[in-house]
């Protein structure tokens, strides 16, 4: 007996001759097959096939009455789609020609060897699966193209579309008949992004997939939608044929990012009137307190308030410079070139020393050395930075270290305070003041978020750790990585 | 001591220049609340003046463009520019200013200043 690594597939037998049924039976049954029935007329042939839905027929030609097996099979076909094997004697080969019209899987001419016939059973059998299986997958895909509210489409390698999806022609506004006539993707696109699609289609039809291109599209009617198109080359043979995509309608999305920049410009507009006027009025306060304060006759006793009242009026000055600074350069308005760190840190440091507390600073930036991608804001990271660490220091002497090393393609520079320290949980929001916005972020300003804004906009990274492993009372380290280059 | 033309559509600034020009001993010639008066009285005055504060945002005509028109008439006079728009700085100086004060400043640097552009 011949081995094959079979199924227990069901096979209807339909053959005249009773003997030769009997004799394919017995066979079949002994390699494993399971035969599901025997007919020996074409219409006892299709009532079995419909009833007994056999995974295979093996169907003789030549049968009792006036139909034969090609007749028969063509009836089957009609109703359900069971492969068939043709059992043929070699004077009714003319007969098998004619049988190609029911799309016969195989025939065989009698008489057969037992290994043909399970060889072709098999071969059928699994070209009937994988033919399932495909049906199967392409109903799948056929099922969610359809679905999917997005238009997808197919073309030839020449642009003339050759498939779209049901919301294809619903976006689109085409009929099946304008498609029939004939149509190209070029249509699908506005007169002035015509150039640029030409262009694209191009070079996907050379192999490349293109994710995400954005067009103005053109409906049948001439109105127009924004849209983004995703393309993939169809590859047959290794050479692009054409081309499949998905074009999205993105209206509802350039709505909202066009809602999203006129809040933006409005919130930018009042914070730039706000911030003006505020800052003239501040110029006649500041003004009048500064010209009592130098009066000669002004009274000691009152200096002290006064000095206070200026402090504060300068300090709402330093808020509005703050927030329009973070807005300028969260706008991306502000430019990087190459410049030296050590002048922006030199004016910081110039500031700071000019406050009445003696401050002591110790530093290895030198001039000329250390070059960062950046632009007149580090001058404020720095500024921002001393001034933080000044602050938290109570001791009679502020002491302040600064040193700058290499770290890969980082200039580190750590600010060591000796100031209260940082608890822990602290630390983790410190520099977030933003998106601690409506909490009463209590005594801490805008400073270190704006150092962060500005060490971020060039591409580099702050973060906050003790100064003294595991004893966060001697004081913070602010480590600044500032990408090198310009 | 030097004459000093005031030029900023905020009434309230004019007097302060006054009153801190008068404690350098420095002399107001002129005061215009717009670009386009400035324009008009510059071109109407007989002696031009030594130094003139021009503020940027103002109705009509904004400083910078004040600034150009007087430069056209007269290339000699010093415009001190003040204004609270930090980030104009550049195209201030750009269009013929001798200096940028931010608004707001302390007195000592409006007159230190004026001094350093009489010195020049």
């Amino acid at each position: 007996m011949v081995e094959f690594d079979m199924e227990n597939a069901r096979i209807l037998i339909v053959e005249d001759e009773a003997v030769v049924a009997e004799n394919l039976e017995m066979t079949l049954t002994d390699t494993g097959y399971e035969v599901v029935g025997r007919a020996a007329s074409a219409d006892d042939a299709v009532n079995a096939a419909i009833e007994l839905k056999p995974d295979l027929i093996l169907m003789d030609i030549v049968l009792i009455g006036h139909k034969n097996g090609i007749d028969a099979s063509r009836e089957i076909k009609e109703k359900i789609d069971i492969p068939t094997i043709f059992l043929t004697a070699y004077s009714d080969l003319d007969l098998v020609d004619r049988a190609k019209s029911t799309e016969p899987y195989a025939y065989i001419i009698k008489p057969f060897q037992e290994r043909q016939l399970f060889a072709s059973i098999e071969m059928t059998l699994y070209k009937s699966r994988m033919a399932r299986k495909l049906k199967e997958s392409e109903a799948k895909f056929r099922d969610l193209t359809e679905l999917l509210p997005q238009t997808v489409f197919e073309t030839d390698e020449k642009g003339n579309l050759t498939f779209a999806n049901r919301a294809g022609f619903d976006y689109f506004g085409y009929t099946q008949d304008d498609f029939d006539r004939g149509l190209t993707a070029l249509q699908m696109m506005s007169p002035e992004d015509r150039d640029r699609a030409e262009e694209n289609i191009g070079r996907v039809m050379k192999g490349e997939q293109l994710d995400g291109v954005e067009y103005t599209a053109q409906r049948k009617d001439g109105s127009t939608f924004p849209c983004i198109i995703y393309t993939t080359p169809i590859i047959r043979e290794n050479k692009p044929v054409g081309m499949r995509g998905v074009i999205a309608d993105i209206t509802k999305r350039k709505a909202a990012e066009k809602r999203i920049e006129e809040e933006y410009r409005r919130a930018e507009f009042h914070i730039d009137l706000m911030g003006h006027d505020i800052n003239n009025m501040n110029q006649v306060t500041i003004g009048y307190l500064d010209m009592l304060l130098q009066a000669p006759d002004f009274p000691d006793k009152f200096r002290k308030g006064v000095e206070t009242a200026l402090n504060h009026v300068k300090k709402s000055a330093d808020i509005i410079y703050n927030v329009k600074m973070l807005s300028m350069i969260r706008s991306g308005e502000t430019k990087l070139r190459k410049i030296d760190i050590y002048p922006a840190y030199r004016s910081a440091l110039k500031a700071v020393e000019s406050s009445p507390r003696e401050i002591r600073i110790n530093s290895n930036i030198t001039e000329g050395r250390y070059f960062i991608s950046g632009n007149a804001f580090l001058f404020d990271a720095f500024l921002n930075l001393l001034n933080n660490a000044v602050k938290f220091d109570q001791h009679e002497i502020v002491e302040i270290d600064v040193d700058i090393s290499s770290s890969d393609d980082n200039w580190r520079i750590e600010f060591k305070d000796r100031g209260r320290g940082i608890s822990d949980d602290y630390k983790k929001i410190i520099f977030n003041r933003m998106e601690r916005a409506g909490e009463s972020a209590q005594g801490s300003g805008l400073g270190l978020t704006i150092v962060k804004y500005i060490v971020e906009s060039y591409g580099g990274s702050i973060s906050v750790e003790d100064r003294v492993k595991g004893d966060r009372t001697q004081g913070s380290n602010f480590i600044v990585l500032l990408p090198k280059g310009g | 001591m030097a004459t000093i033309f005031i030029v900023d559509d905020e009434p309230t600034l004019h007097e302060l220049y006054g009153d801190i020009l008068e404690i350098g001993g420095h002399e107001i010639v002129a005061n215009a609340y717009d670009g386009d008066e400035a324009v008009e009285i510059f071109k109407r005055m007989s002696e031009p003046p030594e130094v003139v504060i021009m503020d940027h945002r103002m109705p009509g005509k904004d400083g910078i463009e004040t600034t150009k028109e007087i430069l056209e008439i007269n290339p000699d006079i010093k415009i001190l520019f003040a204004s609270a728009d930090a980030a104009i700085k550049n195209d201030a100086l750009e269009s013929g200013a001798c200096n940028f004060l931010s608004k707001p400043f302390a007195i000592v640097d409006l007159l230190a200043e004026i001094e350093e552009m009489l010195a020049e």
